[in-house]
């Protein structure tokens, strides 16, 4: 049975994806900042029937506590066969680079470039014992400085959120330097934009949460011709999901 | 007479782009973090023939610093028409993905990323008074997520993952700015000097400070016909 690990799981795309992989046979490591509010998630899961699972508390900004996580999943199992890096903030307001406080910017940073990077270091050594390792940082196509300069992105107006946007792209630079170390390896290792969708995180504005995880989920799933390296927004780019940096 | 600030003046880039700018006419406020280093910078230009040229204490990494810089400025100057956030460090090695000390990747943000922003926040009211506002953001192509994806690119090997995600978060937070100031006189770009030898790279880059320096003054000394919240090298306009 593959093991997937989700951070941020309990809610919203996070809880949805894990939803989908169980669906698909996984066993789903939910990661969650809170652990009641992932045995909450788990128990939602559960009555559905879903019922390989384990809620796991995880959060990304804290040494010790994703240590702690990595221990307990040891103990579980020797091969983590999917990460997906899912927890992250959109750093509040006011959002503008004019307006935004150093401590946003700092707590945004934290839980979305440098907490993806902490997960990832403490889960690597699992994820290289499987024979098909799969990263997936959920990203945005706010976070695409390509986009964000170009007048005729239909978001060019309104998606100008200084602090989530630069954390995403920073965190896409560091998805195009895990490739490049894992590049002859059989990972595979991919910054995907789930899509503008309805959780908390947009006050229930977008599209709907099980095609954001549908998206999320593709590229957990990806074959050994699957891309690496490679930032995807299907929103953007039905065709080959692949968009501009 | 103009004025520029130049956050981490009083070496390599910093000092021949405060150098270039002063023999240009403009009044220059050479920020250092260091007092000691930054009248030994000061008494170099001097040496050299230079006087319209003051030291200002500045640690982009301390708000507090940051205040005293922009207060102690206030006392001399109603207008900055020019602010090069030039300031910045390169990182420990190594500095692999999985292998990189999240201590050392935070450092780098700190000054290569979330001091550029608070630099930018409190001096921009300064900025605002002038007619012809610029600001550069010294970026690297490191930095350029386009290139960093492609093998083919003279770099390609060099991932110095905290340097170079601070130098795109750099960009991005360039063209957050560039926008909300569109409708005004603002130029607002990045700026990569190329690879130049400093202490930075332990002085392996390929050309001179004085080239490197070139690069920013051109962006500095923008005309209103310029661009803004784009990313330049010393050829023109380059790949985010």
């Amino acid at each position: 049975m593959k093991t997937v690990l989700i951070t941020g799981a309990n809610k919203g795309i996070g809880f949805e994806t894990a939803k989908q992989l169980l669906q698909k046979g996984f066993y789903v490591y939910i990661g969650s900042r809170n652990l009641e509010n992932g045995l909450e998630a788990v128990e939602k899961l559960k009555a559905i029937n879903l019922t390989n699972l384990k809620a796991i508390q995880i959060d990304v900004t804290d040494d010790n506590s994703v240590k702690n996580a990595r221990t307990e999943i040891g103990k579980k199992t020797d091969v983590l066969d999917v990460l997906i890096n899912n927890a992250g903030i959109n750093g509040g307001v006011p959002n503008t680079a004019l307006e935004a406080r150093t401590d946003q910017f700092l707590a945004a940073f934290n839980t979305n470039v440098f907490g993806v990077a902490r997960v990832t270091q403490a889960f690597i050594d699992l994820l290289k014992k499987s024979p098909e390792p799969r990263i997936v940082m959920v990203s945005s196509s706010v976070g695409s400085l390509t986009l964000q300069s170009d007048p005729n992105w239909l978001a060019y107006n309104f998606a100008k959120y200084a602090v989530y946007g630069s954390s995403k792209a920073a965190l896409n630079m560091f998805t195009i330097h895990l490739a490049y170390e894992l590049r002859d390896t059989a990972f595979k290792v991919n910054a995907v934009c789930p899509g503008y969708t309805k959780t908390d995180f947009t006050n229930h504005n977008g599209g709907e949460v099980e095609e954001a995880a549908k998206r999320v989920v593709k590229y957990a799933l990806l074959d050994k011709d699957g891309v690496t390296g490679k930032f995807i927004s299907e929103e953007t780019n039905p065709t080959t999901g692949e968009i501009a940096w | 007479m103009k004025t520029v600030l130049i956050t981490g003046a009083n070496k390599g880039i910093g000092l021949e782009t405060a150098k270039q700018l002063a023999q240009l006419g403009y009044f220059v406020y050479l920020g250092s973090r260091d007092k000691a280093k930054g009248l030994d910078a000061i008494n170099k230009l001097k040496d050299a023939g230079i006087s319209n040229v003051e030291l200002i204490e500045l640690d982009v990494t301390d708000i507090n610093s940051i205040k005293q810089a922009k207060q102690e400025l206030e006392t001399k100057i109603e207008v900055l028409d020019v602010l090069i956030n030039n300031a910045g460090i390169s990182g420990e090695i190594p500095q692999n993905a999985s292998g990189i000390e999240l201590e050392n990747l935070r450092k780098v943000f700190e000054t290569n990323y979330f001091g550029a922003i608070q630099t930018t926040q409190h001096f921009i009211d300064l900025l605002k008074k002038s007619d012809e506002p610029r600001i550069v953001n010294v970026s690297s192509e490191l930095g350029s997520l386009i290139n960093q994806s492609n093998p083919d690119w003279a770099f390609y090997d060099y991932k110095l993952t905290a340097y170079c995600s601070s130098k795109t978060a750099l960009n991005a937070f360039t063209v957050m700015l560039a926008y909300e100031f569109k409708d005004t006189n603002f130029k607002i770009n990045s700026v990569s000097p190329g690879y130049t030898a400093t202490d930075l790279n332990q002085y392996r880059g390929t050309q001179s400070v004085a080239q490197g320096a070139s690069v920013i003054v051109k962006y500095a000394t923008l005309d209103k016909n310029g661009g803004t919240g784009k990313f330049y090298n010393e050829e023109g306009e380059t790949a985010w």
